[in-house]
């Protein structure tokens, strides 16, 4: 065989070409899957956030046509009949005559759903969803952990963009005409490893199917935990029935039957110790570091208890589909690892069963009373105590320092000081990256886009686009909807925007301005009106209050459709003249029914709605992000103000 | 005269009623009888199940999610098919030759979503045939054949036939 080195430099052409072939496509394969699921580490704010994001789509229903055909083949049936039919078998005939009309008849009607209630449902998952997974603040070694969930509404046909946005999941949107049922499902997840988890929906694409009927606050999150990497912890048992793995009856990923509403991503017991710890998993199993600069009484790293010199070697490299904000924040060593050895194995105290984990880390044994659940899920502060098999030697008093060979120092302290030491306080901070208090000149980052928006193509062809926003603010937050509508002179947008402060404070917060910076130019609306939002209306769902108010002023699609005209969301041909009547009353209902207010009652929350108008130039520079809105909101009852700064597109 | 001619219509009417109700049974086994199970993978969703006998005798119960680790079945209702509704049915399964299916179809990468069960009992052999998130068309076919003999709301829904 020839050595590479002494290859003609013919070969070595044909072996740089077919490398540049191989890496096109291996790079149009990677687009093409690109990670839906994202880990970020943001140094600066000791933050990790899972970002979760789907594209999401109303599918043709097949189901019905095999309806049709199957009812039109019962017709036929007693069509065929030879001779007369008895008077049975002519009711049968017109039984199944009038279900073949019935099922055309849903057929005709189409998705039956408007764009608004699309959105509506989109906004209601993504509550659903963060409530669950943030439903306590978590911190791990000394970062908050978030869970974002970012739903945008694409038409099924329209390929990927390639406008270097961030790509989405595609769930369809099931939607069961009245007497169906559908239940949620993910496509793809696993194969998963011995803590159930699966780092597949970071590097690739993971389709499904949830269903617009779902009432529950669980089944959203539930798949969503199957975005993050995590598989089913229930099971079918000896008698054929679906029943929840041992330990996780409570669990979001186990929901059992008895209360599934209350199902949880972090389990306690009785006592309040922890016993299922899903994020813990997703965590570990994404390899995910908190930076050193976190932990400001620890900032060196500490040697695990029972971990002896001799095997230590350094972290790995950041793992793919890891995120790190600031470069310089990535941490040096605040976590080491070893191979795992038998004796690591850990025994399950419901089961007995032991485990012995793909890597030891840091976290892992500096709290000996973390066991492996029975699923391998992190059961953590056991009734067992020490886990067996771990080495339970004290570890030396602070400040000691111990040799690593290949890692070097290693600096030692108290292993206490790894379990919750943040000080943060039990409400999440507000991410201070997104806002401007009145001070000149002070730099403010463009925030992720959160929340819903729409692409589908209903509103592609017709140019409009529904965005909300979330912004915080130094203890307050400003919930934005945003639609843009493209007008022959160049395009209007709309905003609705309500502002709530943190605790006592939540409804002491108004907007009192609101306005655009184009490029330096600052516009003003030309149109300004206030609304209020019931509380109780916000807290179900600032995004679906925003987006409807929003929406109980501008026109349904189909309203914009002439006679003739089949409206490209429903597939539906429209009627103009009585549809725009009953559609205005829809849109007065589902104001009403979202908690929008015209004048204020005791309670309520006040919100601003405004409408720009810009002209070409303006427009474009609003696609080409070259364009915010600034809100000013006020305390009333500490005077203090704040400009918001939004960035729009 | 008359009266011969008008005990000869009823006598014609009543055999020919007679041999109508006799063609329905001999379409249809003696021990025939349906089965049909559904609802969603994962034990926090109902179940709902159809009986069926011979007579079109027809028993509609639900397992609750609160009794999916048990099975323990509620009995919701009780009502009658035309027996021509099941004639039919028995055409369709045997069109599809649901007898000579597997046992089970499952997609595996799917997770949570719904399953379907029917049992089907003719000429003394018994099929049970198992789906979860998977498309059988033959299975389907004769599960929507069944549903829309009965009442809507009392049909047993899956995904794979949900519109």
């Amino acid at each position: 065989m020839r050595s590479p080195i002494n290859r003609s430099p013919v070969s070595r052409r044909i072996a740089k070409l077919a490398s540049a072939v191989a890496l096109f496509w291996l790079c149009l394969f990677a687009r093409e899957c690109a990670a839906e699921t994202h880990v970020w580490v943001l140094a600066r704010l000791c933050r990790i956030e899972f970002q979760v994001n789907k594209e999401f789509y109303v599918p043709d229903n097949t189901a019905l046509d095999a309806w049709i055909a199957e009812a039109r083949n019962m017709v036929n049936y007693y069509n065929d009949f030879m001779g007369p039919l008895s008077v049975d078998q002519l009711g049968q005939h017109d039984f199944y005559t009038d279900a073949v009309d019935e099922l055309r008849a849903v057929k005709n009607a189409g998705v039956g759903k408007t764009r608004a209630e699309l959105l509506a449902k989109i906004a209601e998952w993504k509550r659903e969803v963060e409530d669950k997974w943030n439903a306590e603040p978590y911190t791990y070694n000394c970062c908050l952990v978030k869970i974002v969930f970012r739903g945008e509404l694409r038409d099924p046909m329209v390929g990927r963009p390639e406008d270097g946005r961030q790509h989405f999941d595609k769930i369809a949107i099931m939607i069961p005409a009245p007497g169906n049922i559908y239940r949620s499902s993910m496509m793809g997840a696993g194969p998963f490893d011995a803590n159930g988890f699966s780092n597949n929906p970071y590097s690739r694409d993971l389709t499904g199917n949830w269903s617009f009927d779902s009432e529950s606050n669980y089944e959203a999150p539930h798949e969503v935990g199957h975005e993050l990497g995590l598989r089913d912890r229930y099971h079918i048992n000896a008698a054929g029935e679906s029943e929840s793995d041992e330990g996780y009856a409570d669990s979001l990923l186990g929901i059992t039957g008895d209360h599934p509403e209350n199902s949880k991503v972090i389990v306690r017991d009785a006592a309040g110790n922890i016993v299922v710890d899903h994020i813990r998993t997703m965590l570990e199993g994404m390899d995910v570091k908190c930076p050193s600069e976190c932990c400001p009484d620890t900032a060196r790293p500490v040697r695990p208890e029972g971990i002896k010199r001799g095997s230590w070697r350094l972290p790995p490299a950041r793992p793919k589909r890891l995120h790190v904000a600031s470069a310089d924040h990535i941490p040096g060593s605040v976590s080491a690892e070893r191979t795992p050895s038998p004796q690591d194995a850990v025994k399950t105290p419901d089961t007995g069963r032991s485990t012995t984990p793909d890597v030891v880390r840091t976290s892992d044994v500096t709290r000996p009373t973390d066991t492996t659940g029975p699923g391998g899920d992190t059961i953590r502060g056991g009734p067992t105590g020490t886990p067996t098999g771990v080495d339970t030697t004290p570890a030396p008093p602070p400040g000691s320092t111990t040799t690593i060979p290949g890692g070097g120092p290693m600096p030692i302290s108290d292993p206490v000081h790894l379990m919750d030491n943040s000080g943060f306080s039990k409400t999440p901070p507000v991410s201070t990256d997104y806002y401007t208090t009145r001070v000149p000149g002070q730099k403010y980052e463009a925030p992720p886009t959160l929340g819903v928006s729409d692409r589908s193509s209903g509103i592609e062809s017709s140019g409009e686009e529904i965005q909300y926003k979330k912004v915080g603010g130094n203890g307050m937050a400003v919930d934005t909807g945003i639609l843009y509508t493209p007008t022959p002179g160049g395009m209007n947008v709309t905003t609705s925007a309500v502002a709530t402060g943190q605790g006592a404070n939540f409804r002491k917060w108004e907007i009192t301005d609101i306005r655009m910076n184009v490029d330096g130019d600052v516009i003003n609306p030309s149109e300004k009106n206030k609304f209020y939002i019931e509380k109780a209306s916000y807290l179900r769902g600032a995004a679906a209050v925003t987006i409807t108010a929003i929406g109980s002023q501008y026109r349904r699609h189909s309203d914009q459709t002439e006679s003739g005209e089949v409206c490209p969301v429903t597939g539906e041909k429209k009627e103009p003249s009585e549809e725009k009547e009953t559609s205005a009353g829809d849109r007065a209902a589902m104001a009403a029914g979202m908690g929008l207010l015209a004048s204020q009652a005791r309670g309520e929350i006040p919100a601003i709605k405004a409408v720009f108008n810009l002209n070409q130039d303006q427009a474009q520079k609003v696609l080409d992000k070259k364009s915010e809105l600034q809100v000013t909101a006020k305390n009333a009852a500490t005077h203090q103000e704040q400009n918001v700064k939004i960035p729009l597109h | 005269m008359t009266k011969k001619y008008a005990l000869f219509i009823c006598l014609s009417l009543t055999l020919l009623a007679a041999g109508d109700a006799s063609g329905v049974s001999k379409d249809l086994p003696d021990d025939f009888r349906i089965v049909a199970v559904a609802g969603g993978v994962g034990p926090s969703t109902s179940v709902f199940k159809i009986e069926i006998d011979p007579k079109g005798h027809a028993v509609y119960s639900t397992i609750a999610p609160a009794d999916r680790r048990t099975g323990t079945v509620r009995v919701i209702d009780r009502f009658d098919i035309p027996v021509s509704r099941l004639e039919y049915i028995y055409k369709r399964i045997k069109d599809n030759k649901f007898m000579s299916l597997k046992s089970e179809y499952v997609d595996k990468t799917v997770t949570d979503g719904s399953f379907a069960s029917l049992t089907i009992t003719a000429d003394k052999k018994t099929r049970t045939v198992r789906t979860q998130n998977i498309s059988v068309k033959a299975f389907d076919t004769v599960m929507i054949a069944l549903n829309l003999s009965l009442p809507k709301d009392r049909r047993i829904i899956y995904n794979e036939i949900s519109y």
